[in-house]
């Protein structure tokens, strides 16, 4: 639908209105009722899948004169580095530093010159390139497009600057305790020490000083080569463009790359079994750090399960949003943090689920043994009539805020591709909520909160914390590069 | 309410695409109310602007402005403690609020069936004080920990305390928004009181609510729900005074961090002013997008930082325009600040080239494009130039101001206030 054109006037009008206020009583105690809800439809949006494969996505929106394109590269994630942990990622940053026909510095200057965005990135699950312009800018922003997904050349000088950035952002992200966190997470998560099960999520997708060092050119042509392919491509058109517009652009700047798929190499995710948390503690030593940075959790879902609903709804109750019961506990009741929340992060294959804060030193403990105390809650009793009904109506109230923009809509679009949910996801979804009864809650908890066999991970200065922490089991300290630091015994 | 359609009311060969339409009203006790409709979703964005921040504090005082954001959601006449989340959840309702130098920001995003109860929500608060000692002191422990969170246990997270006294002396500007450990511990009942009935009136209130709402209806609702507060004592008009920096003052700063880091602040004129939109045009020719200067050279050739960034910070009395490195391993910091002299003294001697200002006069036009799609956006800037500016119009004709931008008001105001005497230099060094 067109928006309704905006205009804007000189004209100056002043009136006078008698207030409506003092005919009525008004009476502050309780919330007025509200008025009949608004239905809710999930924008229609174009969907085809052409003769190379290339599946083609068109959300139409007029509202703004702008359009975004997005690529996403289903076999091209970091999922698939191998070990050569940060290729994925270095390949896709290393798409927009030059083509055949076009340097570096002239990509850069092309579309800021439009004022436009030509971005690239990758996660586990795929690596991405999205363009975003006024619509009168679009086709310098295709030309510019085309041109670094088709044409890349990664030359050695590019590849060179690139990964000297890469490592010094690697050797800055050991300030951060946060990062510290969820690396050693990831890492007891997805691996173990013994190196007998490995999954690709134990590995940082940025890379490793080591692994960033040793990548060469060879290997970023090849990962090109072999993982960018249009039968794995999906590329959104959203914003002011018509499905005739989109399908002209893909015609007649994509239709020349040939579908030369190629199954990529098997990389076995390797099932990290609950039972190895064992509420063993993993220290990552902060010297002086004022505050504790804590990850408590286990593995979690896949996106595509199909119980996501309902340990959506589950986790949002759990610490999903302000008023969840970690937050409150944590932060309204006592205190300790700015903020505490539980989350799983779902990819193609499951991933993690954790419950991430930031505690004073003193309390950490504490905290820790609060969040233990939720879970086995969440697990042991279902939650009450009033939860289930406000988180209903929460997530039945927030849900248009996500049909907002084109672009928040498309992210929607491009995930039930991506993880190839049903097409009915989004139109089904509130529903689907209002479905889900206290019992379905409860097993949704029981099935995938394992509060006897988490891993805790705490980024803050171990000598203030670690001795505490021998109350939930045993405590690991490891140094800033997550090499295990022992004590040293009197006598040695 | 004294109502103004003005800005509301299409009228034939006047017409201007990409303008946000919104009607005007002021409350008989003084709150002041803009309006504007947008049926794209069914939602509205309730913004309320309480013109105070960390600016009118004092010494002794400093974060009240920042702990009052926090103790607003604690309960007011009609709602008990912790009652704002819980209600506003239960009625689908997303909230927040932020606290500036200048302003405290609270919204409510609320479904369009449950606009009335947003009204009702957010007027209890304006209604009168009802916070207890004990939601002080939990409060208290909340925002300590959001400044360890943010400020002390963050690498370089120390800049923004050791800038505002050095900058500014003697003034609101001259501490961070988050205020003074020390201060906050302190602060008794009595004080936060004082401190709601001083500044949290109508008259100090701009309230904005943008989405699918009907103008008419909605003017009634506030007025039903607004209305009956009390006027509150006005606030007399707001002083500043502050004196020019005597010298230009380099610290050194040991941090727990790898990289050393170098962060620039010099003073430069309040937002809104002509200035103002020829610095805000200058930090995207040095640093947006990878064609800026600071990226081509500091990043791309020279390869001295690994990250990079300039913008201003626009406030009602005196803004602040900044710089930030972070060093590759092994690079020097005077290195660094040469070739940040050297790229600056040029813009002051040659000025930036026409397609430079072209290119990012482009931008501005596409960011000024993308703020129109998000009712809260849209909310959030008419409460801020009704506040400030008495005119929430600006919201449509910023964009001018900056379109006409010439080289040589950048160079101008560049050689103005961009020279040593008036910046303040912070060397972030590994302990």
């Amino acid at each position: 639908m067109r928006s309704k054109t905006i205009f804007y006037i000189f004209i100056i009008l002043i009136m006078t209105m008698t207030s409506a206020a003092q005919d009525e009583k008004l009476d502050r105690t309780k919330p007025p009722k509200p008025g009949p809800p608004k239905d809710v439809q999930f924008p229609d949006y174009f969907d085809t899948t052409l003769p190379n494969g290339i599946n083609v996505l068109v959300i139409e929106n007029n509202k703004i004169p702008a359009v975004s394109v997005r690529m996403v590269f289903r076999d091209a994630g970091s999922f698939f580095d191998g070990n050569n942990h940060g290729l994925a990622s270095l390949t896709a940053e290393l798409l927009i530093k030059g083509t055949m026909n076009r340097s570096a510095s002239q990509i850069a200057e092309e579309i800021d010159f439009v004022g436009g965005s030509l971005n690239t990135g990758s996660d586990w699950d795929g690596s991405y390139i999205s363009l975003s312009v006024l619509k009168k800018h679009l086709n310098t922003g295709i030309d510019l497009l085309s041109d670094v997904v088709l044409n890349p050349v990664f030359a050695e000088d590019e590849i060179s600057r690139v990964k000297e950035q890469r490592l010094s952002s690697i050797l800055q992200a050991k300030d951060d305790a946060g990062h510290l966190s969820d690396k050693m997470f990831n890492k007891v998560l997805f691996t173990d020490i013994q190196g007998k099960y490995k999954s690709p999520y134990g590995f940082p997708p940025e890379g490793t000083e080591q692994s960033v060092k040793d990548l060469t050119q060879r290997d970023i042509i090849d990962f090109y080569s072999n993982h960018y392919f249009p039968q794995k491509l999906i590329i959104a058109f959203v914003g002011d463009i018509t499905k005739e517009e989109a399908l002209r652009i893909v015609e007649e700047k994509l239709s020349v790359w040939k579908n030369n798929y190629k199954e990529p190499l098997g990389n076995e995710i390797s099932k990290n079994p609950f039972n190895t948390g064992n509420n063993s503690v993993f220290v990552v030593n902060k010297p002086g750090a004022v505050q504790s940075n804590i990850r408590v959790g286990h593995i979690g879902i896949s996106r595509n399960n199909p119980d996501y609903i309902a340990v959506t709804v589950m986790n949002t109750i759990l610490g999903g949003y302000f008023g969840s019961r970690i937050n409150y506990n944590l932060r309204e009741k006592h205190g300790f943090t700015y903020g505490a929340r539980s989350g799983f992060n779902p990819h193609i294959n499951p991933g993690d689920f954790s419950v991430d804060t930031d505690v004073r030193n003193d309390v950490t403990d504490t905290s820790i043994a609060l969040i233990i105390e939720d879970l086995k809650e969440m697990v042991k009793n279902e939650i009450t009539d009033e939860e289930l009904s406000t988180v209903k109506n929460y997530l039945t109230g927030v849900f248009p805020l996500q049909l907002e923009t084109a672009n928040s809509v498309a992210s929607r679009v491009i995930n039930l591709k991506q993880y190839d949910l049903p097409k009915n996801y989004y139109s089904t979804y509130i529903s689907n909520i209002n479905k889900l009864t206290k019992k379905d809650i409860l097993d949704a908890a029981k099935k995938y909160i394992h509060p006897d066999n988490l891993f805790i991970v705490v980024s803050g200065d171990a000598s203030a914390v670690k001795d505490k922490l021998k109350r939930f089991g045993e405590v690991k300290v490891f140094d800033a590069d997550g090499v295990q630091v022992f004590p040293i015994k009197k006598g040695d | 309410m004294k109502k103004d359609y003005s800005s509301l009311r299409a009228a034939s060969g006047l017409s201007k695409p990409g303008s946000i339409l919104f009607a005007e009203g002021t409350l008989e006790n003084g709150l002041r109310v803009i309006l504007s409709q947008d049926t794209t979703i069914p939602s509205a964005a309730v913004n309320l602007c309480y013109h105070v921040g960390s600016k009118d504090e004092s010494p002794g005082m400093r974060g009240y402005a920042h702990l009052f954001e926090h103790l607003m959601f604690e309960g007011s006449v009609n709602l008990e403690p912790g009652e704002y989340d819980s209600l506003s959840i239960e009625a689908g309702c997303e909230n927040n609020a932020y606290t500036t130098e200048d302003k405290t920001n609270y919204y409510l995003l609320a479904p369009s069936n449950q606009l009335e109860f947003g009204l009702w929500l957010e007027s209890d608060r304006m209604l009168g004080f009802a916070v207890t000692e004990e939601s002080l002191e939990v409060q208290k422990g909340v925002v300590i920990e959001e400044k360890k969170q943010v400020f002390d246990n963050r690498p370089y997270g120390s800049v923004n305390l050791e800038f505002p006294p050095r900058l500014f002396k003697n003034n609101g500007y001259s501490w961070d928004t988050i205020g003074d450990t020390g201060d906050i511990e302190k602060a008794k009942l009595s004080d936060v009181k004082g401190f709601y009935e001083k500044y949290y009136i109508p008259g100090n209130a701009v309230l904005a609510i943008a989405g699918d709402i009907d103008i008419e209806n909605t003017f009634k609702l506030v007025e039903k729900y607004f209305g009956p507060i009390k006027s509150g004592n006005v606030i007399p008009p707001r002083s500043f005074n502050d004196s020019p920096l005597p010298a230009e003052e380099i610290v050194t700063v040991k941090d727990d961090i790898q990289l050393p880091g170098v962060f620039i602040g010099y003073k430069i004129p309040e937002e809104n002013s002509k200035e103002y939109y020829s610095f805000d045009i200058l930090t995207d020719i040095l640093s947006s997008g990878d064609s800026s200067r600071m990226y081509r050279s500091l990043v791309y050739d020279k390869q001295l930082v690994s990250d990079t960034g300039c913008w201003v910070e626009g406030r009602e009395f005196s803004g602040v325009f900044y710089f930030y490195a972070i060093l590759m391993p092994g690079v020097k910091l005077p290195d660094v600040q040469d070739e940040f002299d050297r790229i600056l003294s040029d813009i002051i001697i040659n000025g930036p080239a026409e397609r430079e200002l072209e290119k990012v006069k482009n931008r501005i036009e596409t960011r000024n494009t993308y703020r129109m799609q998000t009712n809260l956006s849209k909310a959030d800037m008419l409460a801020h130039y009704k506040t400030f500016y008495n005119d929430a119009g600006l919201v449509n004709s910023t964009v001018e101001r900056y379109m006409e931008v010439k080289r040589e008001d950048i160079m101008n105001a560049a050689k103005s206030y961009l020279n040593k005497n008036n910046r303040v230099i912070l060397n972030y060094v590994p302990r």
